[in-house]
């Protein structure tokens, strides 16, 4: 979306007023802004090399971070091979067979992504401890996290010219053969795309990982933390993670441009012939049905399960009243909205200049803001910690600081989604405004603002979403006495309560589903990934 | 021509007369609806057959079946004396069939190159004899265009190379899919006949789907119009255009004005005055007074547009009939001209462009050529 | 919507300053809870598990009428962070699992004194032996082994025997616990620095890593290791959640006398830079009142020793005149600086 194709490039560039100098208000905030989300990384990278470079380095090449690294480049690696195969098999079935009912399948198989990770966690760990470990990190994060490789491929999948394969088919190559030296070659960049934004999910990932009780980066900084060493430390090993992120974000956006494989030739497509599986229909729908039992419909049930158990709150004192279920609701829903509503202003300046303005300047703030993508939220939060308590005090523990801080690590979702929409303004209509009389800020207020107003309203949606599921940015600078709904769900459940974790739970999986329908419903399905 | 010559198939060794491609009883169901139904067509070696058919009428169906992507309900399609289909029973996949297929947008595969793509169909032993330059000069493209990614090519290009990795395997028969409707209008011409001399050098037997009327009749040695699932009409393009099988194909191949008339002997009655009928082919039931209707192509209608001395000629022998200029659509090479008859007969002609008559004249004219009728 | 061009453009506006209104003040509602400095509130950085604290503070609450805003954390990030907040510091009050977080901050000055008769409740071995901070609850160090996987008579006596060959791959321990580090001073005391480093580089080929002791109990009970070293609270914890039919791992004690029997305190203290020391201490003489320690002894959430004298212990844990913890005063632990040095030399952290 960010990246866009050769030929839209060329259209788009060809619109944009070259000549003009971006407007220097917009400009100074936009520098602000990649400013604001560069900071957690300049305080990160400086806390770890502080001090001599002998000692930072006999820190940097400890057994620990070596282990850590295979722990957690093995469970990505595994993670991707399983969702892979997983999100490649759903979606030619879901796309291209005849499988049961995959009308409904293609509204279902996106559904994991609303429910957050953690919560899944929760939900597996409930149902027996022995989901700890590896394996069960594995599964859960997998289940969690597919679709970021099924919706690149599905969308690649109908995008294919199905005339492409029947040449192929008279051509003289069997189906199986068709699909590997046709299909399957165009539908690389999505699986190699899709698979790198899981891995950095998987790099990125606190929650599911801390309550399954499995070590990588991010569990190990916040362990390191907890631990009450140097802050030197935990940020050693967040500049090792930064760079694995960094590595993934930087190959993600590479393959971005090669997405457009399948767009020779405009004009329309025939809707695909879906393939006959015949009596493969009943494994299908039994592989469809388990992908999302485990995803969704077991996390779900055991929500649920755990709702009708008031009686084995044992595990809790304060037994959980609809009282504070309520106001905890709030709380989530008050960070949410705030949230959107500052990251999407934030967001503005950049995402309009960039879609206008074609300069090098324009692009390298842009770049910027997509950086926090390959940031896990803990790293910010104990940058901003550091930040707060050496040169913003009066912030230190407000929720001023918070929100701030779900500004910088959700900045690239507002971003790109106001991009989308600020890129298809034509600049005429502004000019036309002009011609008629109306000033720089009428035309912005009375054209530019309505005309965007779907991507903001996206971007303030998607953070929301976003915030609610948050985790470790939440525990760490949330201001004392208060709580959200991920933070009780963490509080209870890593205290195994897992009855009186299961209201909040059911309340952010019913907020988080809710908001995520409303978004594909009124943004179209391609916001929600 | 180096091209690999298409290897005769060992079934291939039936007389020069007999049918290349037979279709009989032919028809495809898609859920509630017969898509295709009661099909019979045969193709001579050789020959180009164009099916022609508003969309919806199930000639893309038919081409689906002929190529193996879809399965027929009922009917047997052989080539080359082969059993492609046989209703329900026998189903040979695409891949063993060798039909080759030009899809409507080519269909290139974007990721390989335009040789690799041109060399797709090709066994290894094959590949290493053929050369590819000449597949590519035989359509019309410079040989250096066989390491250009297909993105890189216009609409036009990409169908020849398309054309020329259908045609590179050697197959039996090639089917093309609308090949050139998404091509605008100037490329689609000098597209179309590059590809139609292309498949005449190869000796091609070809069959191709279009909507294009100009298309249809043009390119091919058989037109087959294809109406609601069904072969209405399968016959050379001149006999079709002039000798429809029914008013539906008349008024659907070019345009036709229609008017009422009755017949005597060898020529018809009607408010153009007295035409001479078509008398090739002799029609029961035509010949005595009968009530026809009578088709007459707008272009036979020859007018006479002297300004300066319309009162001589008009009633004269030359240009028996009057009309009156209601309103002109000017194309530059020629002209549509919408009269009235004094009787308030609307009709429409077409003029050659170069001198036409002012809007609310009055002009005389003749209708020139043989005229066709159906029964009343 | 382009039809209306103008009726865009005014409501557009309009609906965002509505909603940017709603958003400041949701901000400063969250806010109040934050930062409602009236004298009838402390804030509390509390490192004990949540479900405790809240149920402690919950009767305080009732009780006192005095409002307390919890930080929940771990001991020693807590402990990290009211010295990197210095005195600006809005922490009243300090409570944690483990007493060595008190006496790092005691070595800083950051401590104020208990109120004598708060001490008094409690015997004076386990508080502060210069009476600025508190002990309140205590807990014993054990073995959790797999009956399936481990002889109960294979088991070592010694916490020092983990370390020998024979218990290579068998064991599981959770050297970044707030529990682990008292262990390795302890033995430090009893051994001296180099057996205990040796002894951790020992550990560090036999065992297998985790967070924290809940992996720990849940590693032995599901056979990933045969057997690990934790304090006994987490065992009943998790019990308590997989059910006793389901719990596999057992409990065991080391030898009479052993390191590995060692008891740990959880305690707590005032800051001197606290904005309510009056209220603080108010808190703490609850934290031992005979109220206070009867109730967190019958929960089923905490499973510590109450340190109040005559106060029974949770029925399920042995009763605690039954241990046989080394002698090694809880003063003496002193602050982790010695335990973190030789525990990340032997490369476990």
């Amino acid at each position: 979306m960010n990246s866009p194709s050769p030929y839209r490039a060329a259209a788009s560039t060809a619109a944009a007023p070259r000549d003009h100098a971006p407007p220097t208000v917009l400009l100074l905030l936009a520098i602000l802004v990649s400013a604001l989300v560069l900071a957690p990384i300049a305080v990160t990278v400086f806390d770890a090399v502080r001090g001599s470079v002998v000692g930072t380095l006999a820190l940097l090449f400890r057994p620990v971070i070596g282990h850590l690294l295979l722990n957690t480049i093995g469970l990505a690696v595994v993670c991707a091979v399983g969702s892979g195969l997983v999100s490649l098999a759903m979606a030619w079935l879901i796309e291209r067979s005849d499988v049961p009912g995959y009308s409904i399948w293609r509204v279902l198989a996106p559904l994991p992504l609303a429910l957050p990770a953690f919560v899944s966690s929760y939900a597996w760990l409930s149902i027996s401890p022995s989901f700890q470990g590896a394996a069960g990190a594995a599964l859960v994060v997998s289940a969690s996290y597919y679709p970021l490789v099924y919706l690149p491929l599905a969308a690649a999948l109908r995008g294919l010219d199905p005339a492409q394969e029947e040449s192929a088919r008279s051509l003289g190559l069997s189906p199986l053969a068709a699909f590997c030296r046709v299909t399957l070659p165009q539908l690389r960049p999505a699986l190699l795309g899709g698979t790198l934004l899981l891995v950095l999910h998987v790099l990125t990932e606190f929650g599911a990982f801390a309550l399954l009780r499995f070590r990588t980066f991010t569990t190990a900084i916040y362990s390191a933390y907890n631990a009450g060493l140097q802050v030197k430390q935990g940020a050693l090993l967040a500049c090792v993670l930064l760079f694995l992120c960094f590595l993934c974000l930087w190959g993600e956006q590479r393959l971005r441009g090669q997405h457009d494989y399948a767009s020779i030739g405009a004009g329309v497509r025939r809707m695909p012939r879906r393939h006959s599986l015949g009596w493969g229909r009943i494994p299908a729908l039994i592989f469809l049905g388990t992908v999302f039992t485990a995803a969704v419909g077991v996390p779900l049930a055991t929500i649920g399960y755990w709702l009708t158990r008031t009686d084995a709150a044992a595990m809790t004192t304060t037994a959980v009243s609809t009282a504070q279920i309520i106001r905890v609701s709030f709380s989530s829903i008050g960070y949410g909205v705030a949230a959107g509503i500052l990251t999407t202003a934030l967001a503005f300046p950049v995402a309009y200049l960039a879609a206008r303005y074609h300069n090098r300047a324009v692009q390298l703030i842009e770049r910027t803001t997509y950086l926090p993508k390959g940031v896990p939220g803990i790293v910010v939060a104990l940058a901003l910690v550091t930040l707060s308590l050496q040169l913003l005090y009066p912030l230190y523990q407000t929720a001023i600081l918070l929100v701030l801080a779900y500004a910088i690590i959700f900045m690239p979702l507002a971003v790109v989604s106001i991009r989308a929409t600020a890129g298809q303004i034509e600049p005429g209509l502004e000019n036309s405004a002009r011609a008629l009389g109306v000033g720089r800020f009428g035309v912005f207020r009375r054209v530019t603002l309505p005309l965007t107003a779907p991507g903001l309203g996206s971007a303030t949606a998607l953070v929301f979403i976003s915030v609610c599921t948050e985790l470790p940015t939440t525990l760490l600078l949330i201001p004392t006495g208060a709580h959200t709904l991920a933070t009780e769900i963490w509080a209870e459940s890593s205290n195994f309560a897992f009855a009186a974790a299961a209201p909040y739970a059911a309340v952010l999986a019913a907020i988080s589903m809710l908001a995520a329908w409303l978004l594909a419903n009124r943004f179209g399905r391609a916001a929600v990934a | 021509m180096s091209r690999p010559v298409p290897q005769p198939h060992p079934v291939a060794e039936h007389r020069a007369n007999d049918p290349d491609l037979s279709i009989a009883g032919l028809r495809k169901v898609l859920g509630s609806q017969t898509v295709l139904d009661g099909i019979d067509l045969d193709v001579s070696a050789g020959q180009i057959i164009t099916v022609l058919g508003p969309s919806g009428s199930g000639k893309t169906t038919l081409l689906r079946l002929i190529c193996g992507f879809e399965r027929a309900d009922a009917g047997v399609i052989r080539l080359s004396g082969r059993l492609l289909a046989d209703g329900r029973k026998t189903h040979m996949p695409p891949e063993r069939r060798g039909v080759g297929y030009v899809a409507q947008e080519g269909a290139l595969f974007p990721h390989l190159d335009v040789r690799r793509n041109i060399e797709f169909g090709l066994s290894r032993r094959q590949r290493a004899t053929t050369d590819v330059e000449d597949l590519l000069a035989a359509v019309g493209l410079p040989a250096s265009y066989a390491n250009r990614a297909p993105s890189a090519l216009s609409g036009g290009e990409q169908q020849r190379v398309a054309l020329a990795r259908a045609l590179a395997p050697g197959p039996h028969l090639v089917l093309l899919d609308e090949p050139f409707s998404s091509l605008d209008a100037g490329l689609r011409v000098e597209t179309r006949n590059a590809v139609a001399k292309r498949l005449r050098d190869a000796g091609a037997t070809a069959i191709l789907v279009t909507h294009d009327q100009d298309e249809a009749l043009s390119m091919g040695d058989k037109v087959a119009v294809m109406h609601n699932g069904r072969l209405a009409q399968v016959a050379s393009p001149r006999t079709l255009y002039d000798r429809p099988a029914n008013l539906d194909i008349a008024r659907f191949i070019g345009e036709a004005v229609l008017v009422p008339g009755i017949t005597a002997g060898d020529t018809v009655d009607c408010c153009f005055g007295r035409l001479q009928l078509t008398t090739q082919v002799p029609r029961p039931g035509v010949g005595d007074r009968r009530d026809v209707n009578v088709l007459i192509r707008p272009e036979q209608f020859r007018l006479c547009v002297d300004h300066a001395a319309d009162n001589q000629t008009i009633g004269s022998d030359a240009f028996p009939s009057t009309a009156c200029v209601e309103q002109i659509l000017f194309y530059g090479h020629d002209a549509r001209i919408q009269l009235r008859l004094r009787d308030g007969q609307p009709f429409t002609a077409t003029v050659p462009g170069f001198d036409l008559p002012a809007i609310g004249q009055t002009v005389s004219f003749r209708v020139a050529g043989n005229v066709y009728t159906y029964p009343y | 919507m382009f039809n209306h061009p103008r009726r865009c453009a005014s409501s557009r506006p309009g609906r965002l300053l509505t909603a940017l209104t709603l958003g400041a003040a949701l901000l400063f509602g969250m806010n109040t809870t934050a930062s409602a400095a009236d004298q009838q509130s402390i804030t509390l950085y509390a490192g004990q598990h949540q479900q405790m604290v809240r149920l402690l503070v919950n009767a305080f609450e009732k009780k006192s009428g005095i409002t307390v805003n919890v930080r929940p954390g771990e001991g020693a990030a807590l402990a990290s962070q009211i010295l990197r907040e210095g005195k600006r510091s809005p922490a009243d009050v300090f409570f944690t699992e483990n007493t060595p977080e008190l006496v790092r901050l005691d070595n800083e000055h950051r401590l104020a004194k208990v109120a004598p008769n708060t001490l008094a409740q409690v015997p004076s071995q386990y508080s502060a032996s210069n009476g600025r901070w508190l002990g309140v609850l205590a807990r014993q160090n054990v073995m959790v082994y797999n009956p399936q996987k481990i002889d109960k008579a294979d088991l070592p006596q010694s916490l020092m025997d983990l370390a020998s060959d024979a218990y290579k791959g068998k064991v599981a321990v959770s050297p970044a616990e707030g529990d682990f580090l008292p262990l390795v001073k302890a033995m430090a005391i009893k051994h001296g620095e180099a057996k205990t480093l040796q002894w951790l580089k020992g550990l560090k080929t036999n065992a297998k890593i985790y967070n924290e002791d809940e992996g720990v109990v849940n590693a032995v009970n599901n056979g990933s290791a045969a057997l690990g070293d934790i304090n006994d609270y987490y065992y009943y914890r998790v019990r308590e959640q997989t059910g006793k039919d389901a719990m596999k791992a057992q409990i065991a004690h080391f030898a009479s006398g052993d390191v590995g029997n060692l008891v740990n305190v959880s305690g707590v203290a005032i800051l001197d830079s606290a904005p309510h020391p009056q209220a603080a201490q108010k808190f703490l003489k609850f934290m031992v009142s005979k109220q206070a320690q009867t109730m967190l002894a019958n929960s089923q959430i905490d499973f510590e020793y109450p340190l109040r004298p005559g106060i029974a212990a949770n029925e399920q844990v042995e009763p605690f005149d039954q241990l046989n913890p080394p002698k090694i005063n809880v003063n003496d632990l002193g602050d982790n600086s010695l335990a973190i040095k030789l525990v990340r030399e032997a490369g476990l952290l």
